[in-house]
This record gives structure tokens, sequence and C-alpha cells, in this order.
């Protein structure tokens, strides 16, 4: 039964930058929770401050209510898996696993017996009395999270655990993180920049960037809803299409003008956005998805053809504008090509061109 | 194949080139070697031999019933393991807050510890002796392990720093996370990782220590209490002839011990356990 | 924050050991190296009586200092210079590649592990005017035609205390010189090469650079220990014949034990701090001592 509330956490670091700033965040019992960003968003950082080996400068952290700050790592009852998996070089596999053990005083008989079922849970039984440098990459991190498992936690932290490994082996590790996550059922909490990771995985997601949180929300959410700019762009690939105009006209005739294109949404969307000023700064956001080709009447031609395989990513140039779009692989468009374009408005977004701002 | 063979002569050519050098450098040591065995008549034959046409013994046995030497070689292992222990101990310790804790002024005592490693020691040899009279432990093995142990952890401690230093940051922060206290961790993985740091330490302090003169002679005064290097000496200016079969039995037995540790050390000091346990 | 500060308190609690002995042993000494030099001290009761500069007056003043100063830069520069001209000739020869080439190098380490004392009892016994071997062989090679008093006229004393300190120290040179040539990558060499330099333009204008950081570290260290080297020195001649290779290290020895001038012997170790940080400071902006090579 663990929850993890995050109140008002600081941190700030020797040469006044401000890692973390004003996070608050409350993870519920038995929740995969990841915190997905940039590098050096401070997402890394949180996690550390969650684990006790790094201290808030200001702000709270909680497991059920109970006060952390204070408490050392080693007392939390938190095991963490790291990037580099940090495995004891000098020890082998078997005493990695059971150096946690030892550190609670548990007795050598069952540190033994505790230690072969998770080398048996993690296929790792003819690699016990081998030392970290002569295993690959996904047997070491194999050890890291059977070092994790072995002590049954009420907490599980993971920072980046998947960046050393290649494309192939990463993507059957993120199904083998999730059943894990099913079979023992506690709340982790998870680290990564790659947005395909946190979408897959995660009950929540909470974006952050330049120390702060941009958005909690499921993967759905977040996808749909983006509540700024920042998490517009961040999450989907390819990137939404994000276009600068101004507002033109108002309430229900409200349109969108940015140079020579001129769009005009649906009325609910005027109920969505509330009432905008006559010229108002805003960010139109239209997902690859949702630009249609071969349909209305945006005049635009083809600048750029990326055949990824199963489908293909069309550069187009719209009135002027760079618009990202997506079609079949059998597609017969060509560099060049004129064709019209239309876009989904019921999915379209706008921001605020100041703060960035979720508009609708 | 003639290629082969202009490699391996040019090889041979600069092995034999190389060895001569060598040879002449290390002829002193090898004329020591010779000295201590040769009888007392053969070594003021002139000229003189090469090789001990009778080689002997009879000086190491000499040096070993008849003079002190003995006792001076224990005096200075006593004092060289002394200074070694209290280095390591204080040295790791020292490195380790060092290398992996905050505090302020840290860099500028680091700094300040390190610069004394330039600082000539004769400068200070009459305050150390007076403030080693005065705690009373004059002519003891203890004022010479303080002493060296000075002298020592500059060096030290800028070595293990950077020893400790260059062990990933994740493995500490591993053990703490899995139960260990920051003393826990350290002896369990920073000191087993720092090995060669440790062992170059514990050679170099243990050499110091062995083969110091200058502060062993204004230290210690009795006798029975000195170390090697000041009890050689000693052998050297009493009586009328000099007695080099003996000085030279005596050399030999005091570096023995120095070329032994150094033998053994040498392939620790350079094997690591390798990062195997971290990437990236 | 509490955890912070209590790992802070044990970083300080690990600290203080090493703190204690730099303190106690090495700061106050040095404090009070400083202070005596300004005192008269009487060994007997161990008081002291302030006389101000009074003690540096009649040093300077002491012909005998002026020529153990001169003495020490002419021993220091000599010494230092051999060291480092052999010392890198010897690295390159053992950077080649030849046969049992690990034992050679651990044999040209040993005149360096071995004590002061054992190299200077060797060297008076090679020295030895009727027995050394040296003296058999130069006679037996016809180079001179009567024993040579290596040790007992000047200028053999100081030739032989120059020539056996070279010896014993020129091994931490090669250590230091091997370990940095075994990293300059063969890249370099290769396009010196092709752009056609001789075996000489490739030392200078290849190696050389490249082992200017570790001869700026290996020059500022022996300079110092060579400035200070007392052990050597005295042991071999005594600072003699006469004070011909007296030098201040010597000096200050002399005063201060059998003397027992405290304050005046301080006063010169004082000095010697002061050219060696008037030596030491200019030598760190100059040179690019612990900074990175700038060519890659």
């Amino acid at each position: 039964m663990t929850t993890v509330t995050l109140t008002n956490l600081r941190r700030v670091f020797s040469d006044d930058f401000v890692a973390v700033d004003d996070m608050s965040l409350f993870i519920a019992d038995g929740e995969f929770l990841t915190l997905l960003g940039p590098s050096g968003c401070g997402k890394s950082t949180t996690l550390r401050m969650i684990a006790g080996l790094d201290a808030p400068d200001a702000g709270d952290i909680a497991f059920d209510g109970k006060r952390m700050n204070d408490v050392p790592p080693g007392k939390r009852n938190v095991a963490m898996v790291f990037q580099s998996y940090a495995l004891y070089p000098h020890m082998t596999v078997r005493r990695n696993l059971e150096y946690p053990l030892r550190k609670q005083g548990v007795s050598k008989a069952e540190r033994s017996a505790r230690g072969e079922a998770v080398s048996d849970l993690m296929q790792l039984r003819e690699l016990l009395g081998r030392k970290p440098r002569q295993l690959s990459g996904g047997q070491q991190q194999r050890v890291a999270l059977g070092r994790a498992l072995i002590r049954n936690p009420s907490l599980f932290l993971f920072d980046e655990p998947l960046s050393n490994l290649d494309a192939k082996l990463r993507s059957y590790m993120r199904a083998e993180l999730i059943q894990l996550h099913k079979r023992v059922g506690k709340t982790m909490i998870y680290v990564t920049h790659d947005q395909l990771e946190a979408m897959t995985m995660s009950d929540r997601v909470a974006i952050m960037d330049k120390g702060r949180l941009q958005q909690l929300g499921t993967p759905q959410e977040v996808y749909n809803r983006p509540s700024n700019l920042f998490v517009a762009a961040f999450i989907g690939a390819p990137t939404m299409n994000l276009i600068k105009g101004g507002v033109d006209g108002v309430g229900e005739e409200m349109a969108f003008r940015a140079g020579a294109l001129h769009l005009a949404p649906p009325s609910t969307f005027a109920q969505r956005t509330g009432k905008l000023p006559q010229g108002a700064q805003v960010v139109l956001g239209v997902r690859p998805e949702d630009v249609l080709l071969y349909c209305g009447n945006l005049a635009a031609f083809v600048t750029l053809i990326e055949p990824v395989g199963h489908e293909t990513i069309i550069f187009l140039d719209v009135l002027g504008h760079q618009i990202v779009a997506r079609t079949d692989a059998q597609t017969r468009l060509r560099q060049g090509a004129a064709v019209n374009v239309a876009f989904r408005m019921e999915n379209v977004h706008m921001f605020d061109a100041a703060d960035g701002r979720r508009f609708a | 194949m003639s290629r082969g063979w202009i490699a391996i002569a040019k090889k041979t050519a600069r092995s034999f080139g190389s060895w001569i050098v060598v040879l002449i450098i290390s002829f002193p040591l090898f004329w020591m070697v010779v000295t201590a065995l040769k009888p007392r008549v053969e070594l003021l034959q002139i000229p003189p031999t090469i090789f001990p046409r009778h080689p002997t013994l009879g000086h190491f046995a000499d040096l070993l019933l008849r003079t002190p030497f003995p006792v001076y070689f224990l005096n200075s292992t006593f004092v060289a393991l002394g200074t070694t222990v209290v280095v390591l101990v204080v040295g790791t310790l020292g490195a380790h807050s060092l290398a992996r804790f905050r505090y302020p002024g840290r860099e500028w005592m680091a700094r300040a510890v390190l610069f004394t490693y330039l600082l000539p020691h004769v400068v200070i040899v009459i305050p150390l002796y007076l403030l080693v009279a005065k705690l009373g432990i004059i002519n003891t093995p203890f004022s010479l392990i303080f002493t060296y142990t000075a002298f020592a952890l500059p060096f030290g401690l800028w070595l293990l720093r950077s020893f400790m230093s260059a062990i990933p940051p994740d493995l500490e922060s591993a053990a703490l996370v899995d139960g260990a206290s920051r003393m826990e961790a350290f002896f369990d993985i920073i000191l087993p990782l720092a090995l060669p740091g440790i062992l170059t330490t514990a050679l170099f302090t243990f050499i110091l220590a062995w083969n110091e003169y200058l502060y062993a002679l204004v230290m210690v005064s009795k006798d029975l209490n000195k170390t090697l290097p000041v009890g050689v000496i000693s052998l050297l200016t009493t009586g009328f002839d000099v007695d080099w079969s003996l000085l030279m039995a005596a050399s030999v037995l005091m570096s023995l011990p120095l070329v032994i540790l150094f033998g053994v050390l040498q392939k620790h000091l350079t094997r690591g356990f390798g990062t195997g346990g971290v990437k990236g | 924050m509490r955890l912070a500060t209590k790992n802070s308190v044990l970083g300080i609690g690990l600290f203080l050991p090493a703190l204690a002995f730099f303190l106690v042993l090495l700061a106050y000494p040095l404090a009070a190296a400083i202070l005596l030099s300004f005192n008269n001290v009487d060994t007997l009761t161990l008081s002291s009586r302030y006389v101000g500069l009074a003690n540096y007056w009649d040093v300077f003043a002491d012909p005998e200092f002026l020529s153990a100063l001169v003495n020490n830069f002419i021993y220091a520069v000599g010494t230092l210079t051999l060291q480092v001209v052999i010392g890198v000739a010897i690295a390159l020869l053992l950077h080649r590649e030849f046969y049992f080439r690990s034992l050679a190098r651990g044999l040209i380490l040993f005149p360096y592990m071995l004590s002061t004392v054992v190299a200077v009892l060797v060297w008076r016994w090679l020295f030895n005017d009727l027995y050394g071997f040296l003296n058999f062989a130069l006679l037996g090679l016809g180079v001179v035609d009567k024993p040579v008093d290596w040790l007992g006229r000047m200028p053999n004393a100081f030739v032989s205390v120059i020539f056996v300190s070279t010896w014993k120290f020129f091994p931490f040179v090669v250590i230091a010189v091997l370990a940095r040539l075994q990293s300059i990558p063969d890249y370099l060499y290769e396009a010196a090469i092709m752009d056609g330099a001789s075996k000489w333009a490739l030392f200078w204008d290849v190696t050389l650079p490249q082992l200017r950081s570790v001869l700026s570290v290996v020059i500022l260290l022996r300079v110092i220990w060579d400035f200070k080297e007392f052990d050597m020195i005295y042991l071999l001649t005594g600072g003699g014949p006469g004070h011909g290779t007296e030098t201040l290290p010597l000096m200050l020895y002399k005063l201060a034990f059998p003397l027992s001038q405290m304050g005046k012997a301080s006063a010169i170790g004082v000095f010697m701090l002061v050219i060696m940080l008037l030596v030491i400071v200019p030598y760190f902006r100059f040179t690019d001592v612990g900074g990175e090579e700038r060519t890659r």
C-alpha cells in the first residue's frame, strides 16, 4: 500500500540552476506513473528526491501521507533501477541480487532461497556465478530488475532503464515491464524521455519541462487534449503541426487567419475557446493524421516524401505553411505534385501564442 | 619472408642496445650484491673480480648476529607498517569525504593539504622536533609514524580521491537504496573498487617510511630504537676501518623488502574490476 | 534539509582526521618555524627571546650563506637538467619494443626505490680511491693515470653529488614520460611521416609537444625536491670538502643541531620557502601545469 505525494517540491543546484520548480503530484497506490520530458527537465532529479538520494530545498515528499524528507534512502523501502544498471562490478550476480537482503539482516538461508527464486523469475540461473562484466546488456538489466524485486519494496523507481538497449530488446523489455507491473501490482514511478515508452506502459503520464509539471493525465488525455503548446509538440510522432496566426471575427463567426490560410472552425469550437478578442494571437495545432488529402479546398504541393514502410510521411507546403501529413504507403503522390488538403477541424487545437496555454 | 627476418634483426639490435644501457645504469646494484657476497680477502684485491670466486653468506651472518641490524630492521618494519596503516585509514576516509560529500570549505581545504606536498620537510624539522619532544614521544617509533603520516597524506589523499571519484556515483546510490548506510556503502562498494589506488598509496607510503633519513636521524637518537637508514649509516661511522662487505650486505637486506613488495603488488596495481556493472 | 545536513556533518567528520594531521603536524610547525625565525631559542630551557629580523641579517651577512645559496641553485639546476634529458632519453628507449622489456623497465626503477642511504653507500664504495670500481675502470681504460678523489676535492665532489643524484632520481622522469608516451596516438606520427618528417623531426615536432604537459609537472616537482634535498648531499659529502657542497638544507641542519641556533636555522628555512614560492607561483601561471593539452 503506497501512495506518493509530492507537494511544492523545489530543487536548486549550486550554480543557481532550478532543476525542479514547484512540483506537486499525487500517485495512487499500484499506479504506473511516468515522468516524461526532454533532457534537463527535472524528471530524474524528482525521482532521486523520491528515492532519497537528493534532498529537496523546499516542499515535501510523503509516502502514504508520512513525510519522508529526512528518511535516508535505505529506510524508505524503495527499489530503484538505474539507467546504467549500477550492478556492483566486484560481486557475482548472486551477491548482487542478495545485497539488499544482506543489508536488511536477512538470514543466510532465506537470502539464498529468495535469491534463487528471483533468479528463476528473471531467468538468471546459469549466470549466478558470473560477474557483471561478463553479461550482455539485456542480462545486466535483468539482474538489476531482480535486485529490485528481491526485497519486496512498496515502491519501484525506474530511471530510464531501457535507454541503453537496442530497439528490439527495448520493445521486448517494455512488454516485460508491463507484465511485471500487472503481476506485482506495486506502485511504479518511471522516468523516460521516450514518449513511446510513456504512452504504452503508463496508467498516467506526468509531462515535465524546465522543472515544472506541464500536464498530468492518462496517455489518451495528454494525446487528445494537450494542455499547452509544449505538451502538444512533445507528444505524438511525427510532431503536431503548429501554425501561428490570428483570430478573425468574434463568437460563432470566429475564424483563423495565418497569411494566406483562412480556416473556419465549426461553431462548437467557439464554445470551447470562449470569447476571444478580434486579432488575438493564437497557435493552431493539427496532428498529421488530421490532415486530409484529396479533399477540401486548401491548395498545397508536396515538398518531400518519406516512405516509412507501413505508411508514408508527406511534407506539404500549404499556402506558404509547412505541414506534415500521413498517408498510406501506396500513395501515388510525388515531390512537387499539387494536391488539395483539408484539416479535420473537430480535432484541431488552439493555443495562446503568448503563454502556450490551451484555448480549445 | 625476408621482411620478418629484418624485423627480428632490428628488434634484436634494439634489445642489445637497450639492455646495454639498462645494465650500465643498474651496474651499481649488481656491484652491491656482488660485494656483499665476496669474502673480504677477495674484496681488497686489485684488480677487483667481477664475479665472486668464492661467494659467501658470511657477511649476512655477521650483520644479523653481530650488529644491531635485526633490531633496526624490526624498528623499520614497525614504523613502515604503522605509517601505512594510519595513512590508509585516514586517507581513505578523507578521500571519500572529498569525493562524495558536499560541505563548505571542501575544495579550499583539499587544495591546502595538497599544497603541503610541495613543502620542504627540512623547513619544519625544528618545530616538529620541539613538538614531538613536548609530547614526550621523542625516541619512540610513534614520533616517526605520526610525522611520516603527515608527509604521506597529501599525495595519498590526492591519489585516493581521484580513484574514488572515478567510481560511478550510481553504484553508491544503488547501495544506499538497497539499504546501506553511507559508511556501509563505503566498505562494501567504494573500498573494494578503489583497491588499485589503495595498494599504490600503501606501496608509496611504505617506501617513504622505510627510506626516510632526516627525521629518523633527528627524532630517534637511542641506538636500539633507530630505523634502518640511520642505523646502517651508524655502522659506517663506527670504528676506524669501514667494513664495506658488511655495509653492502646491509644495503642488500635493506632493499630486499621493497623489491619483494613491489614485485608482489605490481600485478594488482594495474588490475581493476572493470566497469562491467555500469553501462554508458 | 535535515538529511542533507546529516550528510554534510558526516562528510566533515570523515575528513577531520586528515585535517588534524595537517593542522598539527604541518600547518602548526610551519607557522612555528616562521615565528621561530624571529626568536633566539635556548635548547636547554626551551625559552625564546624575540629578536625581530636579527637572525635574518646575521644569516644573510654570513658568507657561508651566499655560497650555500649558489651551491643550491647549481646543484638543483644541474641535476634537474640531467634528470630530464636522461629521463626522456631512457623513456624513449624503453618505449620501443624489445625483448624482456618489462624486466628492463623494472630494473630502471630501482635507483628511485632505494633508500638514499643505500645509494650513498653503494656509490661511496664505487668511488673508493683504492678499491672502488670506478677508479679501477678509469685507470684500466687509461682515462686517468692516478686514482680520482671523487668526494674529497672540489670540483669533483660537486660533480659527484650531481651525478649520484641524477642516477637516483631520473627514474621518476622515466615513469612519468613513459606513461605519457604510451598514450600518444599513432596517427600523429603517421601523419607526420606521410608529410616526410625525419626521425629527429618526429621527436621534436610530435613527441615533445605531447610531452609538454607531463614535463611541466615533472620539472616542477623535481625542482622543488632537488632544491630541498638533504639526505643525499649530507650523506655523500656532509657538505664538504669545507663548504664546497654545502647547500641551504645542510646549513639549516648544521645550525639547528650541532650548533643549536634554532632561530637562525629557521630563518634559512623561511628563506627557502619564500624562494620556492617565488618560483612556483609564476611557474603555475606560465606553464600548463595541471591543464589539459591544447593539441587534439
